[in-house]
């Protein structure tokens, strides 16, 4: 089964770069920088680790979001850390279910931990900006 | 109470289903080509589903569902246009899962119960009884077809997938006026024919409800689906309705991608994206369906809207697979939602086993994919044996079935994707 998730994943993000190849020729600096400094999810199956978790550094100017669109594996129940330094007052939305809003003032930096307690893909959003900052996929 | 926060995806918040896995992706693609081309190879050569209709007049609206239907709408509007200002008012879930997702399983089920439902039909009935004018001032142009359904369908699905406004109160309320405003003027104006070829829900309902079984015009009488299915009625902006329903369903599985959201996309960007979509999937389709030899101008002319119906099967499942546990988790959510606008439901909770049992919700998105594409295909090659020409038969159908396939194994890709 994880081999085939991971071929999954695999086969996935291959078609997926195709699409980006072909749709391409939009601006050539946005090639995709995973900035995210999550644990790598290397427990997949293993029981998840509540005491590590996932944390992901969020950085928010005028422009946009770092990162932006990036998918971040998280189990079921594990805690999830989103450190968010912003240039610009804004609100990071999770859309969980209840969902969680964090508010940034410019030069700040606000950590929240929270957890997703059912599977599913859950955004994360920079009001202001627009942009879809994560997509958390959770997963038991 | 739900907190008031901007929502994001589908107009109403919350969590979105995972990709379906691998090998369920793989089965359900497979098996769609296979029964695709057994059914090509092996089946009928003769038409077996096309029946003349029935010359019966359709029965009249019934009271008491208009009525139901007028109490529905005070609820739905006075909790959208009274209730809180923020996205936690229950109105919008009531509109976006409710009324657009609900609309097709109760289309499935009961028929065209719309026609009896609609509020907006029993104000022209009113005021045509009061003007003496019960089938309106004007006639209905008949070069207009759906196309004003069509239009209408657009609104509403950009309205919830590309709108920025589409999680704002103050945005869904003056959608819903404008076309509370345009859909009494029009059925006022032109009688009830606006409703049935220019009302967005009404003509949605009517498309869906030719694969009801247990339905047929509007009264209970189980049939077979694919002998009611190719009566509906062929008109201007037919393959364009259909387009915009199957085209923004795809672009709202697209729009949840890494490789669309790393963009950032600008409102004028996802509308661009979403009209690309939708004729994507019109021009296919019109050029599948017209790829025959044998056939003359006129006849060639004439393929799309008479093939058009096979589409719906495939609207009906990638809907369903799509929005399944939007409808059964958010729509539970918004019953809830409504019921405490007037004091009810305060003890009830929400029922998530579909997201937490992915792989069963998994399965049942494939089956309703699969089962959508099984149906359209046999009835595509029944209006095939009918409209095509006998030595064209089966090479003229090759490039719609080809073309559903496609179509298949797009959705099943995008299921499978995002």
């Amino acid at each position: 089964m994880t081999a085939k998730r991971r071929l999954a994943l695999t086969t996935a993000a291959l078609a997926l770069t195709l699409t980006a190849a072909c749709g391409g020729g939009d601006e050539p600096e946005s090639t995709p920088s995973p900035q995210t400094t999550s644990t790598p999810s290397a427990t997949g199956d293993a029981t998840p680790e509540p005491a590590e978790g996932v944390r992901v550094e969020v950085t928010i100017t005028a422009d946009g979001t770092t990162p932006t669109g990036d998918r971040v594996d998280v189990g079921v129940g594990e805690p999830v850390t989103l450190v968010v330094t912003s240039e610009i007052t804004d609100e990071v939305h999770v859309h969980s279910d209840p969902e969680v809003s964090i508010d940034v003032t410019p030069g700040q930096t606000v950590e929240r931990t929270f957890t997703i307690d059912r599977p599913g893909q859950v955004a994360v959003e920079s009001h202001e900006t627009g942009a879809t900052i994560l997509q958390l996929v959770v997963q038991s | 109470m739900l907190p008031a926060i901007q929502l994001p995806a589908h107009g109403v918040g919350g969590a979105t289903d995972l990709p379906i896995p691998y090998a369920y992706a793989v089965v359900g693609a497979a098996w769609a080509l296979a029964i695709s081309f057994a059914v090509l190879a092996f089946a009928w050569k003769e038409p077996r589903l096309q029946r003349p209709e029935p010359d019966v007049a359709e029965p009249p609206r019934r009271p008491w569902l208009a009525f139901v239907g007028l109490l529905l709408t005070a609820w739905f509007l006075g909790t959208l246009f009274l209730g809180p200002d923020d996205a936690g008012n229950p109105g919008l879930a009531s509109i976006y899962i409710l009324v657009w997702v609900g609309l097709v399983p109760l289309a499935l089920l009961a028929g065209h119960v719309w026609k009896d439902l609609s509020p907006w039909r029993s104000i022209q009935w009113l005021v045509g009884r009061i003007t003496k004018r019960p089938d309106g001032f004007v006639t209905y142009p008949e070069r207009w077809g759906y196309w004003p359904a069509a239009i209408g369908l657009f609104g509403f699905v950009w309205l919830e997938l590309v709108s920025p406004g589409a999680g704002d109160v103050a945005t869904v309320r003056t959608w819903v006026a404008a076309y509370v405003v345009l859909t009494i003027v029009g059925g006022v104006v032109l009688g009830p024919r606006w409703y049935d070829r220019g009302d967005p829900f009404d003509v949605y309902s009517s498309f869906v409800a030719r694969l009801a079984p247990l339905v047929e015009r509007r009264r209970f009488s189980p049939h077979n689906p694919l002998v009611s299915l190719p009566h509906l009625p062929i008109r201007g902006g037919l393959v364009v309705v259909i387009a915009v329903l199957l085209g923004s369903t795809a672009f709202d599985s697209f729009s949840a991608s890494s490789v669309w959201q790393r963009t950032n996309p600008s409102t004028l960007a996802s509308t661009g994206m979403l009209v690309l979509f939708c004729a994507v999937v019109a021009t296919a389709f019109w050029l599948a369906s017209r790829a025959t030899g044998g056939v003359s101008r006129e006849e060639r002319r004439a393929l799309p809207g008479e093939t058009a119906h096979t589409l719906v099967p495939i609207v009906v499942g990638y809907m369903f697979a799509h929005y399944l546990s939007y409808l059964l988790e958010g729509g539970q959510r918004a019953v809830i939602g409504l019921l405490q606008q007037i004091g009810l439901g305060d003890d009830l909770t929400v029922s998530y086993f579909l997201s937490e049992h992915p792989d069963v919700l998994a399965i049942y998105k494939v089956m309703f994919v699969v089962a959508g594409h099984v149906v359209a295909v046999v009835a595509a090659h029944d209006i095939a044996l009918t409209v095509l020409p006998k030595a064209h038969r089966l090479t003229g159908q090759l490039a719609m079935l080809v073309l559903m396939v496609a179509y298949t194994f797009g959705g099943i890709y995008l299921l499978f994707s995002v």
